[in-house]
C-alpha cells in the first residue's frame, strides 16, 4: 500500500508535539469552560479578574455585571480557539500514528 | 491464618535449613529451588578460592558459551531486518548432559557463522578493488588525450629550443584512487615534494563506494600522475601510500584498456552473484540462530546460576552428598520440600533429599511479602534501612500517611486532579508501558512510584477541599457563612476596605448588621477568606495548629508502635522504664498542647468580650515551664479553671520523667546482672552445670516472673534488636550501657520539642504553594482574563500556555518533589525514631526471574 503524498505533507508536528498540545487544548477547554461558566453566574471569586470598565454612567453594580460578562465572553472565545487547536492537533496525531504505522 | 497476615506488619518468621542433597540429584534439585525462588543459601566455604571451587570448569564453560551467544546477538543485531525471537515462556534449566550438546551446536554455529564472515570480507574487499579500477578505466581515457596534447606540445617547444634534441619526452605515470577528502591536502603534499615536477590531474567517481571495514558509503576520487625519472616515482609512491591511496596498474594504450575494462566487468558480474550468494548465507545462518538465541541464552544464565550456588556447598567426605545452608520462610517449607521431591525424581534418583531445620543465635534475614502496590511504599521505607528482624514493619502505615503528609504540603484541588490522572494513566496502561523507555532513568522512577503518586494526588484533592483551593481560586458549594453587610444606601466607590464583624449579636438598635451566621461553614475554609486581605494571617494560624495536631499524632502512633515492639520481644524493662516515661513527657506536654488548641477553637466566639480574652497558646506553653500562666493576670484568660493547678502537676510529673528515663534501666539491668551472677556462682560451686547460660535469649521474661512470652512465634533465632544487654554475662558493660542510655534519653526529650517544631514544615510548605499558585494566577491568567478590549480571547488563548505550562513545571514538578522529600522526611525522622531501629538486612532469594531479570537489565537499580 503506497503512501499518499498528499498525507505526507499534512504531517507538520512531529509525535511529541502533536499530543503535548492536544493535552494542553483539551484542559484549555475543561478549565476555559467552567471559568467561562463560573463568570457568567457572577461568582464572587473572579472579582479581582474582571476588566475595568469605563462608562461612568453606569452604577457600580451595573459595571461589575458587564465586566463580569466581558470575561465570560473573553474566556468563551479561548475556548473555541482551543477547539480548534485540538482539532489540528488531533489530525496531527491521526497522521503520526498512520506514518509510523507505515514505517513497521 | 494469623501469621500469614503479620506479614507485613512485621516480617515473615525465618529459619535457617540444612539441606542434604544426592551429588546426583543435587542440580536437578537446586533448578527447582531456583524456579521456586524462596531460599536464600549461605556460602559454606567463604575463604576458598574462586578457582578452587568444584564446579569451576562447568561454571567456565557456562561462560564460554555465553560468549559465543553473545557473538551471535551482537552479528544479528548487525542486520537489522533480522528480528530477535523472544525467549520461550518456561525455559527449563537443561540437565547436566544436555550441557555437551549445547556446546556442540554452539561450537559449530560460531565456526560457521566466522568463516562466512571472513569470506564476506576478503570478497568485499575484492569487489571495491574491482570497481575503483573500473573507474579507473573510464577516466583514464581523457587523462591520456589530455596528455597527447600536453605532450605534442611540448614538444613543439622542445623543437623550437634545440634544433637537434627531438627526443620525445616520455613522462612516467601513476593512477589510483584515493578519498575525497584528502585530495587537497594530497595535491599540497606532492607540489612541495616534488617541487611541481608532477602533474596531478584528478576526476570525481560519481557513486559512493561501500567501505568493506567500516561499512559505510565513501566518496571517493580517481587521480593520476605524470612524471619524469625513477627518482621522482619513488617519491610519489611513497606520498602515495602515505594517503593511503590505492594504485592500480594501467595500460597505456586505448585497446589495452577497453581489453582490460571487459575482463574487469565480467570479474565484477560474477564477484556480485557470489557475494549475494555469501550475503543470504550469512543471513540464513543467522535467521535460524534468532529463533533460539535468546532461549539459549535462558537456559545458559539459568545452568551458570545453578553451579554458582552449588559452589557454596560443602562436600561431604566419601563425596557422596551435598551439603547446603539457606535461610527459608518458616511458612513455605513444605512447599521446599515439595520441589525437592520433584528434583529428586526428575532427576532419576531414589535417594530424597532432606531438609532439616537449624537453630541459631544469628539474626535471619528480613523478609515482606509484597505486591506491585505495596512495593513502592517498601522501597521507601527500605532506603533508609531494612527493618530489623521482626520489628514491626512501617510500610502498610506510610501507604496511608505518606501521601497525606504529602498532601498537607500541597493542598490544591487543581493541581492533585491533574497529579492523579497522570498516575491514573500509568496505572491503568501499566502492563504496556513496563518496557518502555527502560534506560531513561527518570521515567523509571516516576513509573515504579505510580501507585504512590496516585495516592498522593487523590489525598492532594481532599486536602484542596479543605484548603478550599482550586488553582488558587475558592469553590462555594454550600453558600459562605458571612455576608457583607451593608445598607442600601452604601457607597462602593469611597470605602476600599470592609471590616467583616464577626458578632453573631447583633445590635439592631446600632444599626449593626449580622454579618455572620453563627453557623459555620460545613466542609473546609469559608470561601470569603480568598477576597480578604488578611487571609493569610488566618490560614497561617490555621495550617499551624493543624501541623502541631497531626504531627504530635503521629510521635504518639510511633511510641505506640515501639510499646508493641517491647511487647512482641518481651523487653518489660523497656516498657516500664523507656515506654511509660516516654509516653507520660509527651502526653502531658504536647497532647496537653493539643487539647489547649481544642479548647481555645471552642471556647471564644465572634463577641466583643470574648475575643480580647483568647490567650497566645505559645506563650501559655513557655509559661507553663516557669509556674506562670496568663490567667494570673487577666482570669478571663484562663481556658479553663483550675489551669494553674492542673498545668503545676503536669509540668512536675513530665520532669519527673527524664531521670526515670535516665536512670532507670540501667539500674535495673545492673541489679540483675548482680543477682545472676550470685546464683551462677552458687551453682557453679556446687558442681551443677549453669542452666541460665542454656536459655534463649528472652531474658526479661524468665527472670522477673511476669511471663509475657508471645507464644506464638517460635523463639529460635528471634533476636531482639538491641543485642547489647543481652542475658549473656560476659557482655555485660555498665559503663557502655549508661552512655547509650543517656544518649537515648537526651535524644528523646530534645527530639520531642524539635520534632513537634519540625511538623511545622506542614504549613511553609503549604504556605508556599498557595502563594506561588496564587501568583501564577494573578500574574499570568489574569492578563487574558482582564483584556476587555476585541481580542481579548486572543490574548486568553495564548497567555493560558505559558500559565499551563508553568503550573506543571513549577507547582506540579518542582513543589511536588519539594513535598515528597519532605514528608519522607517526616517520615524517616520524625516518626521513625520513635521506634524503628532498622539494622536488619534484605533476604535476597535464589530465583531464577531475578537472576533473568537482573542479566536483561544490568543498569535498573
Amino acid at each position: 500500500m503506497a503512501k499518499s503524498p498528499r498525507y505526507s505533507k499534512l504531517h507538520i508536528c512531529g509525535p511529541g508535539l502533536s499530543i503535548c498540545c492536544s493535552l494542553i487544548s483539551v484542559w484549555g477547554i475543561i478549565m476555559l469552560a467552567i471559568v467561562g461558566g463560573l463568570l457568567s453566574a457572577k461568582s464572587a471569586a473572579f472579582i479581582e479578574d474582571i476588566p475595568e470598565v469605563d462608562e461612568h454612567n453606569l452604577s457600580y453594580e451595573e459595571r461589575l455585571n458587564k465586566g463580569f460578562d466581558l470575561a465570560a465572553t473573553n474566556c468563551y472565545g479561548a475556548v473555541g480557539l482551543y477547539l480548534g487547536c485540538l482539532i489540528f492537533c488531533g489530525i496531527q496525531v491521526f497522521f503520526n500514528i498512520k506514518a509510523s504505522a507505515m514505517k513497521n | 491464618k494469623f501469621f500469614k497476615m503479620s506479614s507485613l506488619f512485621r516480617g515473615e518468621d525465618m529459619t535457617l535449613c540444612q539441606i542434604y542433597f544426592q551429588s546426583e540429584a543435587a542440580y536437578s534439585c537446586v533448578a527447582q529451588l531456583g524456579e521456586l525462588g524462596i531460599v536464600q543459601f549461605r556460602d559454606l566455604n567463604p575463604t576458598v578460592n574462586a578457582f578452587q571451587r568444584k564446579y569451576v570448569n562447568e561454571v567456565r564453560r557456562c561462560e564460554e558459551m555465553e560468549r559465543k551467544l553473545r557473538f551471535l546477538e551482537s552479528e544479528i543485531l548487525k542486520e537489522k531486518e533480522i528480528p530477535l525471537a523472544e525467549a520461550q515462556e518456561f525455559c527449563e534449566a537443561p540437565k547436566s548432559k544436555e550441557m555437551i550438546e549445547m556446546e556442540a551446536a554452539l561450537e559449530q554455529l560460531e565456526h560457521d557463522l566466522q568463516e562466512v564472515n571472513s569470506n564476506k570480507d576478503a570478497l568485499k574487499k575484492n569487489y571495491l578493488e574491482l570497481q575503483e579500477l573500473r573507474h579507473i578505466l573510464t577516466k583514464a581515457t581523457t587523462f591520456f588525450e589530455e596528455q597527447d596534447r600536453i605532450q605534442t606540445g611540448e614538444q613543439t617547444v622542445l623543437q623550437m629550443e634545440t634544433q637537434d634534441r627531438i627526443q620525445p619526452l616520455r613522462l612516467g605515470f601513476l593512477a589510483g584512487v584515493i578519498d575525497r577528502e584528502r585530495v587537497p591536502s594530497f595535491e599540497l603534499m606532492l607540489w612541495r615534494i616534488c617541487r611541481g615536477n608532477v602533474f596531478l590531474r584528478t576526476a570525481e567517481i560519481e557513486e559512493t563506494l561501500e567501505d568493506p571495514k567500516t561499512n559505510t558509503q565513501v566518496n571517493k576520487t580517481v587521480f593520476i600522475l605524470f612524471f619524469q625519472g625513477e627518482q621522482l616515482k619513488t617519491k610519489v609512491k611513497k606520498i602515495c601510500e602515505g594517503f593511503k591511496a590505492t594504485i592500480y596498474p594501467c595500460p597505456e594504450t586505448a585497446s589495452e584498456r577497453r581489453e582490460m575494462g571487459l575482463g574487469v566487468m565480467t570479474r565484477l558480474e560474477e564477484l556480485k552473484t557470489v557475494l549475494d550468494q555469501s550475503l543470504n548465507l550469512r543471513k540464513s545462518l543467522l535467521t535460524n540462530a534468532a529463533l533460539n538465541v535468546k532461549t539459549w541464552f535462558c537456559r545458559v544464565r539459568k545452568m551458570k546460576a545453578i553451579y554458582h550456588t552449588m559452589n557454596m556447598f560443602n562436600l561431604e567426605v566419601n563425596q557422596k552428598c551435598l551439603i547446603a545452608e539457606c535461610w527459608a520462610p518458616v511458612n513455605e517449607l513444605t512447599r521446599i520440600k515439595l520441589a525437592l521431591d520433584k528434583g529428586t525424581e526428575l532427576s532419576g534418583s531414589n535417594i530424597q533429599s532432606i531438609l532439616n531445620r537449624m537453630e541459631t543465635k544469628e539474626q535471619p534475614p528480613t523478609h515482606h511479602r509484597l505486591n506491585k502496590f505495596s512495593e513502592g511504599f517498601q522501597n521507601i521505607v527500605d532506603a533508609y534501612g531494612i527493618s530489623s528482624y521482626r520489628e514491626i514493619n512501617p510500610a502498610p502505615f506510610t501507604v496511608i500517611t505518606f501521601p497525606f503528609l504529602f498532601a498537607v504540603m500541597f493542598g490544591d484541588a487543581g493541581h492533585g486532579l491533574i497529579m492523579s490522572l497522570f498516575a491514573l494513566f500509568m496505572v491503568l496502561r501499566e502492563s504496556q508501558l513496563k518496557n518502555k523507555f527502560r534506560t531513561n532513568e527518570v521515567w523509571q522512577i516516576f513509573f515504579g512510584g505510580r501507585y504512590i503518586i496516585l495516592l498522593m494526588g487523590l489525598f492532594s484533592i481532599y486536602t484542596g477541599v479543605i484548603y478550599n483551593d482550586v488553582f488558587s481560586k475558592s469553590m462555594n458549594i454550600f453558600g459562605s457563612s458571612w455576608r457583607v453587610g451593608v445598607t442600601k444606601d452604601f457607597d462602593f466607590e469611597k470605602v476600599t476596605v470592609f471590616d467583616l464583624n464577626p458578632n453573631t449579636n447583633a445590635n439592631h438598635s446600632l444599626n449593626e448588621i449580622k454579618m455572620y451566621s453563627g453557623n459555620p461553614y460545613p466542609f473546609g475554609v469559608d470561601p470569603i477568606w480568598i477576597m480578604s486581605i488578611n487571609k493569610i494571617a488566618f490560614t497561617n494560624s490555621l495550617k499551624m495548629k493543624f501541623s502541631v495536631i497531626i504531627g504530635i499524632m503521629q510521635m504518639m502512633f510511633g511510641l505506640v508502635l515501639s510499646l508493641l515492639n517491647h511487647l512482641f520481644f518481651g523487653k518489660m524493662v523497656s516498657v516500664l522504664f523507656e515506654f511509660i516515661p516516654q509516653v507520660i513527657f509527651l502526653t502531658f506536654i504536647f497532647v496537653y498542647l493539643c487539647v489547649m488548641i481544642l479548647i481555645k477553637w471552642l471556647r471564644f466566639d465572634g463577641s466583643p468580650d470574648s475575643t480580647q480574652c483568647a490567650p497566645n497558646l505559645l506563650i501559655e506553653l513557655i509559661n507553663m515551664f516557669f509556674f506562670k500562666s496568663a490567667a494570673d493576670e487577666d482570669p478571663c484568660k484562663a481556658l479553663y479553671s483550675g489551669q494553674s493547678i492542673v498545668q503545676k502537676i503536669l509540668i512536675v510529673l513530665a520532669v519527673l520523667c527524664i531521670p526515670t528515663m535516665l536512670l532507670g534501666k540501667p539500674i535495673v539491668l545492673y541489679l540483675r546482672h548482680k543477682r545472676k551472677s550470685q546464683i551462677g556462682q552458687r551453682l557453679s560451686d556446687s558442681g551443677h552445670l549453669n542452666p541460665i547460660a542454656q536459655e534463649d535469649s528472652t531474658s526479661d521474661s524468665t527472670n522477673e516472673g511476669v511471663d509475657l512470652k508471645i507464644m506464638r512465634e517460635t523463639p529460635v533465632g528471634k533476636d531482639s534488636p538491641d543485642t547489647s544487654h543481652d542475658d549473656e554475662n560476659e557482655n555485660f558493660d555498665m559503663g557502655e550501657l549508661a552512655v547509650e542510655q543517656c544518649i537515648h534519653t537526651i535524644e528523646y526529650f530534645l527530639g520531642c520539642i524539635s520534632h513537634t517544631a519540625s511538623y511545622l514544615r506542614l504549613w511553609a510548605l503549604s504556605l508556599a504553594h498557595a502563594e506561588l499558585s496564587e501568583v501564577l494566577w494573578t500574574m499570568i491568567l489574569r492578563i487574558g482574563l482582564k483584556s476587555g478590549s476585541v481580542p481579548g480571547f486572543v490574548i486568553l488563548w495564548l497567555v493560558f500556555v505559558p500559565w499551563a505550562a508553568f503550573t506543571i513545571g513549577v507547582l506540579l514538578l518542582m513543589e511536588g518533589l519539594s513535598a515528597f522529600l519532605h514528608a519522607l522526611r517526616l517520615h524517616w525522622v520524625e516518626f521513625q525514631s520513635k521506634f524503628y531501629k532498622g539494622e536488619g538486612y534484605q533476604f535476597m532469594p535464589f530465583s531464577f526471574e531475578q537472576i533473568l531479570e537482573q542479566a536483561e537489565n544490568p543498569d535498573k537499580i
